[in-house]
């Protein structure tokens, strides 16, 4: 960043020292991808070279997937449960981080220190409780069961990270709008989330990653095969006791992985700044 | 800072706000059933969802509960069992050793590759998106590369390792007790990673350009730069995160689940797969419940800690 | 398809709503007569196909909406548990690996006496029904074992010379010889199904075992077991490569199919796969699957022993169709749909009923001559014991294998070993102690 430096300079004190990290990232998914594609026959052969297909590529692994599961199915149901998941938590994130940002109120302090709390209690624990609570819902067996329990574990992060962003948007433009009349809400909706909308993105898609990634709840609370979340779909058709269906199982993690890479790809700066306020304060 | 977010005084004026509070705000400030009312779906969600099944799960570790049973209260005897089993006092100290080696691992490279990332120029995108991409990748399967690639038979890493004669033999990377935490220590790393990275990426671009150029002024280098004005003002991300991290690498599952179940010899279990293994393949829901929660009233009193710490630092500031 | 899951949504979708505007009340039920069925995804997938056609098939002809759910063998574990918690889920469900759940679920499951009763005589009567009576009740319904032969390569016996090998000691020498030339023999010491299995059978064939007849003592401690430990330590050291202390229950399909392993201990699905899959041996243009054979699992000095996973159906007692469930049980376990089921998974599956042991497929391939042999030397996990949740505990957490490894790798010796084994029986024991 300083001044003055030789151009060649950066080769070597910055995208040099990146490679490996860049390598260390890439690469298992890169094999996840040549997996993919590649035919059992070499696939399965102990001397063939691992990195690259020598031996013509196939879309049998995908044409499985497609034709033989109701994988397809499946992903629209992920992306479902995903996104209405996502909008539940992140709206109450906002209503809930918005006066723990902003007003004081009795047990205001406690609330914030409980919502962080929820994170001690480990999800391979919880589930069991939770079963009997979604069953009394009459949920079970449906993808709301989902889009309930979800937010359990999203809405404490959204609410912890909105809360950290909106504490550092300037207050004064919301008592100049209250003063002309608006009320808390529509200060919250016409001032603060306006400026907001980084913090909100960022908090969006962690929960959106976070809901996509999900295995225990979809595993638990739905059964029925045409209602199951992708990762769940997967597992169930492509292990199968003591054999693994390896291309299978690694075109579902590509496909699988797509939709999020691709809001990323969208989002990211909006990501970085999002995080930059929310979690720094 | 630490001195000064001790003092209660200076940290109750900040969270009120600016000294210059105004008669207005402070009257908008007092709004307790507008709150209430805010957070409402956020606190009954919370209190239905999680807090009726956390109590329940309190319960059962004091209690001789069976699966779809309620039990009766038992006390204490169910940790007092657990410290008598030699595979608890395992699981307590691999679980110790992968939370730390990951989490200084994750620091240390993540700060560094913050760093670099921070100085980016060309292919900004590109590189960050690349290294954020183990973040989002869904676990449960991503898990399944990496096992693929340590398949005793099939394992993509020996392969290459002899190719390039480093070595002659296989490396057992999860028949070998000492390899297998290695590599589930490696794995747990390569997903968390960008999550520090990012996150302490966003706390440099935060940081002010002034203070920079003010201590270059003063003469200070790249790493007194680094030591007196990056560190302390990361330290409030770095504490959170970290503990965040803390958090979710002490209860790790699909990792150890999917590479080494445990094994061998019980040198990879941690908390919930051996809670998993005792509560739920076996239906003592007691005894699992009692392995989740050995380590909450420790976790409890550092997150309270932390929290405040972090909390009142950040509103100082 | 994704239009029917799409109906299936809304559908949940509103019965979703109406559930949780009306707190705490069950929701309505559409149709009266629903039947549900929770199994595990078969080895054989064509097993899959058969069940599910029988189960359509008898929902047709009674008027009754049937629905399968399919899912990993691993996943079941977790399932059930949360089902028995709800008190609500599947009508059926498989049960197992073990005959263990009969005693975990007790209180949960229906009594299946009067099934057990029904189909015995039709096929020929239950091989060992003492086994699967759980506290004198059938409180499962014993569906299907995988038998564990021995899998070898021919091709790589002969070239070593040897013939007709068929004790532990037998293995022991060819293993040796065959690490000597890259092909070890292989078998599972970690955390695996497979690796109970193959180390109970072990234990057995050498006259130990870990607890009496009687349930209560723990007879691990013998000169037997030292026996036992001190084969697998050579075993271990000597024929095999230390890759087996991770093996989980796909390792050794893979290791024989991928052309290392001269022999393993394992069902017939790694011979099913490498023919599916046409799997070459490597270097040559010979199919894998031509040079395998199934022989009969080896004896010991004291005896030849085997078990297996034991799997299971049994009823959920909180179904509201439980004897519509029984209905089905029945049908599926007649002679000819039971007979077109195991013929379905091409011997992968064999029931436990004396004349489906006999079954025309057995004879189909000879590689299968040797599965009613195995079959008739397995017994339940427990042995000599009766199965209870906590000799399935014993299973779950692994306790024999890693008694095994611990010596086998030189970090205890036999008596710490067994020791350590002894203090975690007991501990497992005396924590399941069923209160008065």
């Amino acid at each position: 960043m300083s001044s003055g430096l030789g151009r060649i300079r950066p080769l070597f004190t910055l995208y040099m020292p990146l490679a490996p990290f860049v390598l260390f990232a890439l690469f298992p998914l890169y094999f996840m991808v040549v997996t993919s594609f590649k035919t059992n026959a070499e696939l399965y052969d102990v001397n063939a070279v691992p990195f690259w297909i020598k031996r013509g590529v196939t879309f049998g692994h995908y044409q499985l997937l497609s034709q033989d599961t109701l994988f397809w199915s499946w992903f629209v149901n992920s992306l479902l449960v995903s996104v209405a998941a996502t909008i539940i938590s992140v709206v109450i994130g906002i209503l809930a981080a918005y006066p723990l940002a902003r007003l004081r109120f009795p047990g205001g302090d406690s609330f914030g220190v409980a919502i962080f709390i929820t994170y001690l209690v480990p999800p391979s624990l919880l589930f069991l409780p939770l079963t009997t609570v979604v069953n009394r819902l009459g949920l079970s067996d449906s993808l709301w069961s989902l889009v309930v329990t979800y937010p359990t574990f999203l809405v404490p992060f959204c609410t912890w990270l909105l809360l950290g962003y909106f504490r550092t948007v300037p207050k004064e433009i919301e008592e100049c709008a209250m003063l002309d009349g608006c009320n808390r809400l529509q200060t919250l909706l016409r001032i603060l989330l306006p400026v907001a909308v980084p913090g909100v993105i960022c908090a969006a898609l962690f929960a959106f990653t976070l809901s996509w990634n999900e295995f225990l709840y979809a595993l638990v609370f739905v059964s029925p095969a045409e209602l199951k979340t992708m990762t769940v779909g997967v597992y169930s058709e492509l292990i199968r006791g003591d054999i693994y269906y390896w291309g299978g199982l690694m075109a579902g993690a590509c496909i699988g992985s797509l939709p999020i890479v691709i809001a990323y790809v969208f989002f990211l700066d909006y990501y970085v700044s999002g995080l930059t306020a929310g979690a720094v304060k | 800072m630490r001195l000064k977010t001790a003092n209660g005084d200076l940290a109750k004026l900040a969270a009120t706000g600016d000294a210059r509070t105004s008669g207005l705000s402070e009257f908008l400030v007092r709004d307790t059933p507008v709150a209430y009312a805010f957070i409402g779906p956020a606190f009954f969600l919370l209190l239905f969802l999680v807090a009726y099944p956390f109590v329940l799960s309190l319960w059962f570790s004091l209690s001789d509960a069976r699966v779809g049973e309620t039990g009766s209260f038992v006390g204490l005897e169910n940790f007092q069992r657990l410290l008598r089993s030699g595979i608890f006092l395992q699981t307590l100290q691999n679980s110790i050793i992968f939370t730390t080696a990951a989490l200084t691992l994750k620091t240390v490279l993540g700060m560094i590759l913050a760093l670099l990332l921070f100085r980016l120029v060309h292919f900004k995108r590109l590189i960050r998106g690349a290294v954020l991409l183990p973040f989002i990748v869904p676990t449960a399967l991503s898990t399944l590369v990496w096992w693929w690639m340590f398949e005793p038979l099939y394992s993509v890493v020996n392969w290459t390792l002899k190719a390039l004669h480093i070595v002659n033999r296989d490396i057992p990377w999860l028949p070998d007790p000492y390899l297998a935490m290695f590599t589930v220590i490696l794995v747990n790393t390569w997903r968390g990673l960008p999550f520090f990275a990012i996150t302490l990426l966003a706390g440099l671009v935060a940081v002010p350009k002034e203070m920079y150029e003010a201590a270059e002024s003063d003469g200070a280098g790249p790493i007194g730069r680094f030591w007196y004005i990056t560190v302390p003002l990361l330290k409030p991300v770095l504490a959170v995160v970290i503990l965040f991290s803390a958090i979710f690498t002490l209860a790790d599952f699909n990792i150890v689940y999917i590479l080494t179940k445990g094994g061998p010899i019980n040198m990879t279990h941690l908390f919930a797969t051996y809670s998993f293994a005792l509560g739920l393949q076996s239906g003592q829901i007691g005894q699992g419940a009692a392995v989740s929660l050995f380590l909450f009233p420790i976790l409890l009193a550092v997150v309270f800690v932390q929290l405040r710490l972090a909390r009142r630092a950040a509103m100082y500031e | 398809m994704s239009q029917v899951s799409r109906r299936q949504f809304l559908r949940t979708t509103a019965a979703g709503a109406a559930g949780a505007v009306a707190l705490g009340r069950a929701p309505a039920h559409a149709q009266a007569r629903e039947l549900t069925f929770l199994s595990v995804a078969s080895f054989v997938p064509d097993t899959d196909k058969e069940l599910k056609r029988q189960f359509e098939e008898w929902g047709a002809k009674n008027k009754v909406k049937v629905r399968l759910d399919i899912i990993a063998h691993l996943q079941l574990q977790t399932k059930k548990a949360a089902e028995v918690q709800a008190r609500s889920g599947h009508d059926l469900t498989a049960l197992g690996p073990g005959l263990g759940d009969a005693d975990l679920y007790f209180d949960y499951l229906a009594d299946l006496n009067d099934v057990a009763t029904d189909v015995a005589p039709k096929n020929g009567g239950w091989l060992n029904p003492d086994d699967y009576l759980i506290r004198g009740k059938w409180k499962l319904l014993p569906w299907w074992m995988p038998p564990f032969p021995m899998a070898v390569r021919t091709d790589l016996l002969e070239k070593l010379g040897e013939k007709n090998p068929d004790t532990w000691e037998d293995w022991l020498r060819i293993g040796k010889k065959g690490k000597a030339m890259g092909h070890p023999f292989g078998t599972a010491m970690g955390h695996s199904a497979d690796a109970n299995v193959t180390l109970l059978s072990i234990l057995w064939s050498y006259g130990g075992t870990y607890i009496a007849k009687d349930g209560k003592t723990i007879t691990l401690n013998s000169k037997e077991t030292r026996a036992a430990l001190d084969f697998v330590k050579r075993l271990y050291t000597e024929a095999m490569d230390p890759e087996v202390l991770a093996w989980d229950d796909a390792s050794n399909n893979r290791c024989l199919n991928a052309g290392k392993c001269i022999g393993i201990h394992n069902p017939i699905s790694a011979y099913e796969s490498a023919k599916r899959d046409k799997v070459l041996v490597p270097g040559t243009q010979r199919e894998i699957s031509e040079v395998i054979d199934h022989i009969h699992t080896p004896r010991g000095p004291v005896a030849r022993k085997a078990t297996t996973g034991y799997w299971c159906v049994g009823v959920w007692n909180f179904s509201k169709n439980v004897d519509l469930a029984k209905d089905f049980l029945r049908y599926h376990f007649q002679p000819d749909n039971l007979g077109k089921w195991v013929e379905a998974g091409r011997g992968f599956n064999m029931p436990f009923l004396a004349n489906l042991t006999k079954h025309a497929v057995y004879k189909s391939d000879k590689q299968y001559r040797f599965i009613p042999e195995v079959a008739k030397v397995s017994v339940p996990p427990s042995w000599p014991g009766p199965t209870t949740a906590a000799s399935q505990q014993v299973l779950d957490l692994y306790i024999i294998p890693d008694m095994f490894a611990q010596h086998a790798t030189g970090k205890m010796t036999a008596d710490q070993a067994i020791a350590w084994a002894e203090k975690e029986l007991q501990e497992i024991y005396a924590g399941r102690k069923r209160k008065p």
